[in-house]
Order: structure tokens, then sequence, then C-alpha cells
């Protein structure tokens, strides 16, 4: 009972205490001074406190004796007061702000709110109107570094401060510094260069902040899934296989031919063909193009690489991988077939080309290593227990996936099987991996987007369709890049994903039918499907 | 040598006697002691640029992080992270702006890279997420632009707007 009655004193006092405060205000400093009574009883307060209630206006303190009480301390605070006056008045600048400092810290809630009534009017007065601005106050090279430490958006903001703000925003080095950012800066390197160079004037210096702005407005671009579609017809069945350079389209098909499709990359509205006809099989389409002839069947897979002269280099139906010669120019074109490599004893499902080394996986369940200068197959990988539909390399490791529903990590130098990993349900259509994010990324024909540890060969992360908003159908072609993956499906979809999080960016329809392959580049998207078609999907701003 | 101790004079003319260890996570003092060959017997350091009330906070705050590691480089390709202050050093960093930019003016002359990183910080904070608007305010900045000027100046920084 009695630690009830001492705990709801305590809260009324603290009520009051509050009360009194509020009460102060309409008071001078010198009227409140000695309202301050430490001695008060509980039983006061809560007199006070209903008092106070019902008029405001009553006297806080009315009996005769603390009457007394306020004359003589009044009289001892006023001489005080005076001498702290003419203390304060004799110190220097810089003593008076070490007292108002110290005076400030043991401020509570009622001087607070006096201070504010009081400064209120007087903020900055007399100030010059810089006095606070940090970036007017310090060196430059510090405010420089103070707002390389922002985000681009919140430079942007203090770029419409004032002329000072703008002025230091900007400055090119804190542009470049942000456009040369991971986050910001393309994934190809190539593409990096070429574009720093499209915007180098003429006295060679970059315009590091259009740069970055462009670098800005692509990326939400792919964030939100904002891009332009062109659609090129010309096959007459589904498209197996699509790769692109800076000018060209190379698509592959089911009815055994390649087309070469020319487009120019750096031209900013629609994308406007240069056509040139080496087969001359139809001069009135438009879309027309290089028609490579040799495959007897189908054409499963293709790499393309080279500038001036492109390399190509495909494999078929007919168990052949093919390396042909392309020269396109604005006046003449040519290709020839250079090599056929012969090994493979069934279908030729998937390569990939780096420098003069093909791998090649295939319908007889291995995997070949192949030297492009002479033509001949350097080692032969036997481990999948059947057809190898996707496959990967770089100098240290060969990963690839099969309908054995199995991924296998292989080690370049001698061809030995290091692990198999084994989660999905269905066979393993597509593959990416990088070491340096020490990742496979792999889709299949379960519907399922699996992320695995290259180096402990661990599944990390799941994207199915129902928990992670992924395909409703089998996936059929994964490519990913520093900071993205884009994956074809059956369900007529492309989709982009985060590939530090797996969250989807963006999902894009426009094909009629399933995906079945795609390439991408920091720019665009190019898919081909089983609808016949081409299409380029542009990210560019 | 350890437990040796200088002194340090502020311009106010006020002396701190300082561990030599600490001080030297001012690469001013730092040198002052290595290449021009002062030793702790000489006489204090002055200090001309430093008041005592900051130099205090400097010795303060060195104090606290006498056996930090050495700061990573900065690796101009990661995006900047502005919240990784430890509570520490946010409580002591709760400062009216005018203390604050004499600490990273001090830092600056000290050379002491950790707090001048984590001030820099402080003041990124104050500035990032916020309107010009509320940038103004906060710094009592007087906008200086023609009404053309904004308008021009909008359109200029729209690319940021967009979705």
């Amino acid at each position: 009972m009695r630690a009830s009655l001492s705990k709801s004193d305590n809260a009324l006092s603290s009520l009051t205490s509050v009360l009194n405060s509020r009460f102060k205000r309409h008071h001078s400093i010198d009227d409140d001074y000695p309202v301050i009574s430490s001695s008060s009883s509980s039983n006061d307060d809560r007199k006070l406190y209903i008092d106070s209630q019902t008029d405001h206006r009553v006297p806080l303190v009315s009996t005769e004796t603390n009457n007394q009480q306020i004359v003589f301390e009044k009289s001892l605070f006023s001489s005080e007061l005076v001498k702290v006056v003419e203390w304060f008045n004799q110190l220097n600048d810089r003593q008076k702000e070490t007292l108002l400092r110290e005076l400030v810290n043991s401020c509570s809630s009622p001087q607070w709110h006096l201070l504010s009534l009081l400064t209120a009017d007087n903020w900055h007065r007399d100030c010059p109107s810089d006095c606070s601005d940090p970036l007017a106050q310090l060196p430059f090279d510090i405010s420089f570094h103070i707002l390389s430490l922002l985000d681009p958006v919140s430079v942007s903001q203090c770029s419409r401060v004032n002329k000072l703000w703008y002025y230091l925003c900007s400055h090119p080095e804190l542009w470049r510094k942000l456009a040369q950012q991971k986050k910001w800066a393309f994934s190809s390197n190539l593409l990096d260069q070429q574009q720093i160079q499209a915007y180098t004037n003429e006295q060679k210096q970059p315009q590091w902040k259009q740069i970055f702005i462009e670098r800005y407005r692509l990326r939400s671009r792919w964030l939100n899934g904002r891009c332009d579609v062109k659609t090129f017809h010309g096959h007459v069945e589904g498209v197996s296989c699509v790769q692109f350079d800076s000018q060209t389209i190379i698509s592959g098909c089911t009815d055994g031919t390649i087309k070469v499709q020319v487009f120019s990359l750096n031209s900013r509205s629609t994308m406007k063909l240069n056509l040139f006809f080496v087969c001359r099989w139809n001069m009135n389409t438009t879309d027309e193009i290089i028609t490579l002839v040799g495959h007897s069947r189908s054409v499963r897979c293709l790499h393309v690489d080279g500038t001036n002269e492109v390399r190509l280099v495909s494999g078929s139906n007919d168990r052949s991988i093919k390396v042909w010669s392309i020269a396109i120019n604005q006046t003449w074109s040519k290709c020839a077939c250079k090599l056929t490599l012969l090994g493979h004893t069934d279908t030729v499902r998937c390569l990939v080309v780096r420098d003069d080394i093909c791998v090649s996986g295939s319908h007889d369940h291995s995997v070949k290593i192949w030297n492009l200068a002479n033509g001949l197959c350097l080692r032969t990988l036997v481990d999948h227990t059947d057809k190898v539909l996707c496959v990967q390399f770089n100098w240290e490791y060969i990963v690839s996936g099969s309908t054995d529903k199995t991924i296998k990590i292989w080690r370049y130098a001698d061809g030995i099987c290091l692990r198999t990993l084994s989660a999905h349900n269905g066979s393993v259509t597509c593959l990416y991996f990088d070491q340096q994010q020490d990742l496979i990324v792999s889709g299949s024909l379960d519907y399922d987007i699996r992320f695995w540890h290259l180096s402990t060969g661990e599944c990390c992360q799941k994207i199915d369709w129902i928990s992670k908003e992924g395909h409703r159908g089998v996936i059929r072609a994964l490519k990913a890049d520093s900071w993205r993956v884009v994956t074809g499906a059956d369900d007529k979809t492309i989709k982009v994903w985060d590939i530090r999080t797996g969250v989807r960016l963006c999902t894009l329809k426009n094909h009629t039918d399933g995906v079945t392959c795609l390439s991408f580049n920091d720019y665009m998207i190019v898919s081909g499907s089983f609808d016949g078609s081409v299409k380029l999907w542009n990210f560019r701003p | 040598m350890a437990g040796n101790k200088i002194k340090l004079q502020s311009n106010d003319g006020d002396t701190f006697d300082v561990d030599v260890e600490i001080a030297k996570q001012s690469a001013t003092i730092k040198t002052m002691l290595e290449d021009l060959g002062m030793s702790e017997e000489d006489d204090v350091i002055p200090l001309p640029n430093v008041n005592s009330a900051i130099l205090k906070k400097v010795i303060q705050w060195a104090t606290h992080h006498k056996d930090d590691p050495p700061p990573p480089e900065d690796d101009e390709n990661r995006e900047k992270n502005l919240s990784d202050i430890s509570s520490w050093d946010q409580d002591f960093l709760k400062v009216d702006q005018g203390t604050l930019f004499e600490l990273i003016l001090a830092a600056n002359y000290l050379d002491i890279k950790g707090l001048l990183d984590v001030t820099c910080k402080t003041v990124a904070n104050m500035i990032k997420g916020r309107t010009p608007e509320e940038i103004r305010r906060q710094f009592n900045i007087k906008n200086d632009f023609t009404p053309q000027e904004e308008e021009q100046i909008k359109k200029e920084n729209e690319w940021c707007e967009e979705k």
C-alpha cells in the first residue's frame, strides 16, 4: 500500500513540475526564480496541481511564509545576477562562447523553450549569409571530399542550393568518381571505354557529368524494365541461338541457316538497319542480311567475336562445329567457312569460345576442348550420363550442365571432374559462372533458377515461380554479368534479376512463344524465340 | 618509449600532456617529432591553428581511438557508406555545427585521417537526402539564384527524378 502510494506521488510530482514549467513561462526570470523549492512537500504539489488546472492565472504560491521566502531570495538573486552579468560583459568572445555552451548544456526543457523564443528572431543576426555553410567555411578540398561521400541524387540536390554549391557540385572529378564506382560503371570494359570516348570533347576532356547521367538513366531503365523493342523477322522456324556485337545481330535457326543482321548501335533514335546482301536471295526484304549455308541440319549454338573481320563459330545437329569468317563494310561483304571440326558423335548443343579455344557440349554426353587455330580436339571430358546442354569456361574451370540433372565442375588444365552439383529436378538447360563472385547460376527444365557457390558446390538460392516470381515454364536461356542475370523461358518472358540478392528487377513480355536464347550487354538484350523472331530490347535512354 | 608524454599547446595558451603514441595519430605531430628531430625534452609543441576547447576534444578522440588499426585505403570504386560511424563517435560528434567545423579544420591541420573521415561523414549525413530548401535552412544559406537560373538548374537535374 505504502509503495503504491509513493509511486503515485512521484508520478504526480513529475506532472506538477511539467505544469510548473508551463506556468512559469508567463513570468519573467526574476519572478520565477524562487518558485523552484525543493522543500515543498508532495501535498503542496498536489494542491498546486489542482489549482493550476482550474485557473492558470492563480499565483503559484500563496501562503504567507512562502511570500517572505520570495522576498529574501529575490534580493540575493538580484545582487548575484548583477555580478554575473558584469562578469559576462568583461569576457572576450571566445570565453563568452565557452560559458554559453556550458550553460546550454545544463539547460532542461523549460530553458530550451525560452531559448527558442528568445533566439528565433535573432538567428544568425549580423552574420554573413554563409556563416554556417560548410562548403563556404571549409577549405575546398574538404568541401569536395564531403560532396564525394554523397550519392548522386544528393549531389544533384546540392547543386540547387546556391551558386557556390552549384559550382562545387559541377566539378568533373566528382562525377568521374561517381561514374567509375562499381555500381554505375558498365559491366563491359569495352562499352565503358567507348561511352567515355563518345563523351570526350575536342580538348580531350571527358564530360563526366554527362557520362554519369547516361549511366544513371540506363541503370534506372534496367531496374524498371523500360526499353524499346524492335523485332526482326527472317527465320521461318524457331530461333535456336543468337548473339550480337556492336553492329550485328547473328542468329541461328532450326532451319539450318545462320542470319547476320547489321544494325547501328550508335544511332540514338530508332535502330536503323543498314543492309547488305551477300546471298542476294531476296532484294526486297529490308531485314536481310547474310545467310550462311553450310550446316546440313539445325544450327544449335554459335559464338561471334572480332570487330573488322568477324569470326563465327557454330555448332549443329549435323554433329559438326564450323568456323566462319565474315567481313562487312559499307561497300562489300564476304563470308567463308574456314574450318569444320568433327569429333562429336551427336548434336553439338552448346559451345563457348575464348581466344583460340572452343569448349563444346554434345548430346553424346561429352564435353570437348578444341584448338580453333588448327581444328584439333585437345581433350574430351566424359562423366555426364546424359546429353550436355550447356557449358561455360575460364582458364581454371569448365562448368557444364546436363540432361542428367547435374552440373559438373571440371579443372580446365587436366579435364578432371572436381565436383558434381545435384539439386535440380530436371535437365540443366543453361548456366553462368563467375569465379570472382564465387557463383554459378543455372536454369532448368524444372522451371527453377539456382544460385551455387563455385568453391563449395553449395546451392545458396532457389528462385521458383511460387515464392520468388520466377518463370512458369522451362528456362531455356540464362546469361549474366557483374550485377544482373537475364533469363528466358517457355512462359514467353524474359526476366532480369539482381545477381547478388536474386531479387527480380523486371519481366519483359513481347514474344508470342517461348524464349529460346538470348544475349545481352549493358545497353540491350537480344532474344530469339520459338515464334521465329529475333527481338532487340534496347534500354539506352 | 611507452608512457612518454609530450606537451601540446593550444593557440590560447593552454598546454596538454599527451602520450606520444596518442599524439602520433596526428601525422603532423608525428612528422614534427620524427623528421624534425624534436624530442619529448624539447619545449611544448605549439599548435597555432587549434584552440583549447577543440584540442581537448581532439585529444579525447585520439585517446579513445589509440588502439585502432590503421584506416583502410579508400576504394574509389566502392559506393561510400555513410552509416558506418561507431556509436561512440556519434555521441562524440553530437556538437554544434561550429564545433564540428572546427574539429574538421583541426583534423585536417593535424592530419588525423580517422577523425577527418568521421567528421566529414557527419557533415555529409547532414546533407544526404535533403531537398535544396532543407539544406539552406540547415546551414543558413541564402539562395542567390535568379528565378530563371533556378528553373534552368532544375531542368539540368531532371535526370534523377525520372523513373
